[in-house]
């Protein structure tokens, strides 16, 4: 016996359901999740970029949703991944290991494809769950890999098309008696994506809440509304001396919690909206962020700085957000003083934003015109 | 060797060296001639986009945002993990599952079976509840492991509840 005879065969998996007609149908539904996902995480991205490409300002529910389809597309696609994986798996071996050019370069881009496929959703589910096992600054990477995977995906499609048409159209090739099928495999990956979609959403769409038994929340926390950091975390502590200041060219303006309270208040209905997917609505109200600015009209941004000294800890607010009725510097929440872990004594809080820039804990606004 | 036969031998291995060229320059040809125009425009709208993805990678690699032996273990783990381990313990599983369950039998446990794998691996993040941290209540606040279970006791009972349905209805 050779080594190379020790190197599994595609034969040695049993055919069963897996095979082309299976993974055309789960790729194609993987197509969709994955597009949906890419395009919802490069809105995200946007989000927390400021400057690269224009957002609206509006509708005030739009980063609750587009997130909530970012993390749920993401989570459905386990399944759907899953089963795919299995039913191409024979594949891995088939010969030439290596091969020609051709060979390699399709090999290549088929473990682009699985590798960033794999890395974005098990990272992503990981970050959800907010185990860092993987150690890594987040984001970044993940946003990265995810060029990585759309353009592999589209890669893939260029190469599989003809397959694909004709898999499509072919009659679903039968198994043993008493065996699971290949329309067996594919219910059970669409059922698996629903079931972790679902139990996922609890944090997302209330109406879940009861099914929701996977959701990385169910709005407990002070003033029932949950906290991503909280006042320990960023090392926070009341401080009874607090003063708002606002720099603005030379000039320096301080206000105390009382000034604040005694400007005109404004309440406005919002969601907090995390980047992980959750989001609660809560009446907040305070002050209008552009009305602690001189003529809002003519800034072009503002850097929001907090007294938590982290990479959350600041924010910019584009002309745009700033000049929106809805966009308060918040005193309270459905009417008592905010929480320490809400950002007490003051936060910032805006429409169609995702959480990590709702600013906690605000001691400084720097204009820039 | 004398010099003769070195040049000899120097030639041969030229002249194969042309050959393997120029027969992987015709394969890789012909199998650009063939695609179709759609085939064509995602096949460079994709390597374009995956390699700005991997410049976007390089340049945190770099600036050693991202370090480069947990982004490469993260990475490629996925591929190596799934295809010589997670893949064959399935495809073991599957076929103790045909040789030692009835046939009658054999349909709905392989079904339950994928299906309480696919839907672990989602919860299974979940139910370590390692993410947890004391200064958050509020972050992981379910009882994960009551509902993992009650999504299990579902995913074995219903075919059970159908099958015994199935026999006891009049027929």
């Amino acid at each position: 016996m050779k080594p190379a005879d020790l190197v599994p065969r595609p034969e040695w998996y049993p055919a069963r359901a897996r095979g082309g007609w299976l993974s055309v149908r789960v790729g194609t539904l993987l197509g969709i999740t994955f597009a949906t996902c890419f395009v919802t995480g490069l809105i995200s991205h946007f989000h927390q970029h400021p400057g690269l490409f224009p957002l609206p300002d509006g509708p005030v529910w739009g980063y609750a949703v587009s997130q909530g389809i970012h993390v749920t597309t993401g989570i459905a696609s386990i399944p759907l991944l899953a089963v795919k994986l299995w039913s191409v798996a024979p594949r891995f071996w088939q010969r030439p290991l290596v091969g020609g050019v051709l060979r390699m370069l399709e090999r290549g881009s088929v473990l682009v494809l699985v590798a960033s496929a794999v890395f974005e959703l098990v990272t992503g589910l990981l970050n959800v769950a907010e185990w860092y096992a993987f150690g890594f600054y987040f984001p970044p990477v993940h946003y990265a890999v995810a060029w990585l995977a759309i353009g592999a995906i589209a890669v893939h499609v260029a190469v599989q098309l003809p397959k694909v048409r004709e898999l499509w159209k072919a009659p679903e090739p039968a198994v043993a008696t008493g065996d699971l099928g290949r329309r067996d495999a594919f219910r059970l990956a669409g059922l698996g994506a629903v079931i972790a979609a679902v139990t996922t959403a609890g944090d997302k769409l209330p109406v879940l809440r009861p099914v929701g038994v996977l959701s990385q929340r169910s709005a407990t926390g002070p003033q029932g509304l949950p906290v991503n950091r909280s006042a320990v975390a960023a090392g926070v502590v009341a401080d009874p001396d607090w003063q708002l200041r606002v720099q603005d060219g030379g000039r320096e303006r301080t206000r105390t919690l009382a000034d604040l309270q005694a400007m005109p208040q404004h309440a406005a209905l919002l969601p907090i909206a995390c980047v992980e997917g959750w989001n609660v609505w809560a009446t907040w109200e305070g002050v209008r962020l552009s009305e602690l600015v001189d003529d809002p009209g003519g800034v072009a941004e503002l850097t929001v700085r907090s007294a938590d000294p982290g990479g959350y800890g600041v924010s910019t607010v584009t002309r745009q957000t700033l000049n929106h009725p809805d966009t308060l510097l918040a005193l309270r929440i459905d009417g008592e003083q905010l929480a320490l872990d809400h950002g007490y004594p003051a936060r910032l809080i805006a429409p169609n934003r995702p959480g990590a820039l709702q600013t906690k804990w605000v001691t400084t606004i720097e204009v820039r015109r | 060797m004398n010099a003769r036969r070195r040049t000899a031998l120097v030639r041969v291995f030229r002249r194969r060296i042309v050959e393997v060229r120029n027969q992987q320059v015709a394969e890789v040809r012909a199998a650009v001639g063939g695609l179709t125009g759609l085939q064509l425009m995602l096949l460079l709208a994709g390597s374009g986009t995956i390699v700005f993805g991997g410049v976007q990678m390089l340049q945190l690699l770099l600036d050693r945002t991202a370090p480069v032996l947990g982004v490469g273990a993260w990475w490629l783990g996925g591929p190596l993990i799934v295809d010589l381990l997670v893949v064959p313990i399935v495809v073991i599983a599957g076929v103790a599952i045909s040789r030692l369950v009835p046939v009658g039998w054999r349909r709905d446990i392989a079904a339950a079976s994928a299906l309480s794998l696919l839907v672990s691996l989602v919860a299974l993040p979940f139910l370590t509840g390692l993410g947890r941290r004391p200064d958050n209540p509020s972050l992981l606040d379910r009882n994960y492991w009551a509902g993992y279970l009650t999504l299990m006791v579902l995913v074995w009972g219903v075919p059970l509840v159908l099958r015994l349905l199935r026999r006891f209805r009049p027929r």
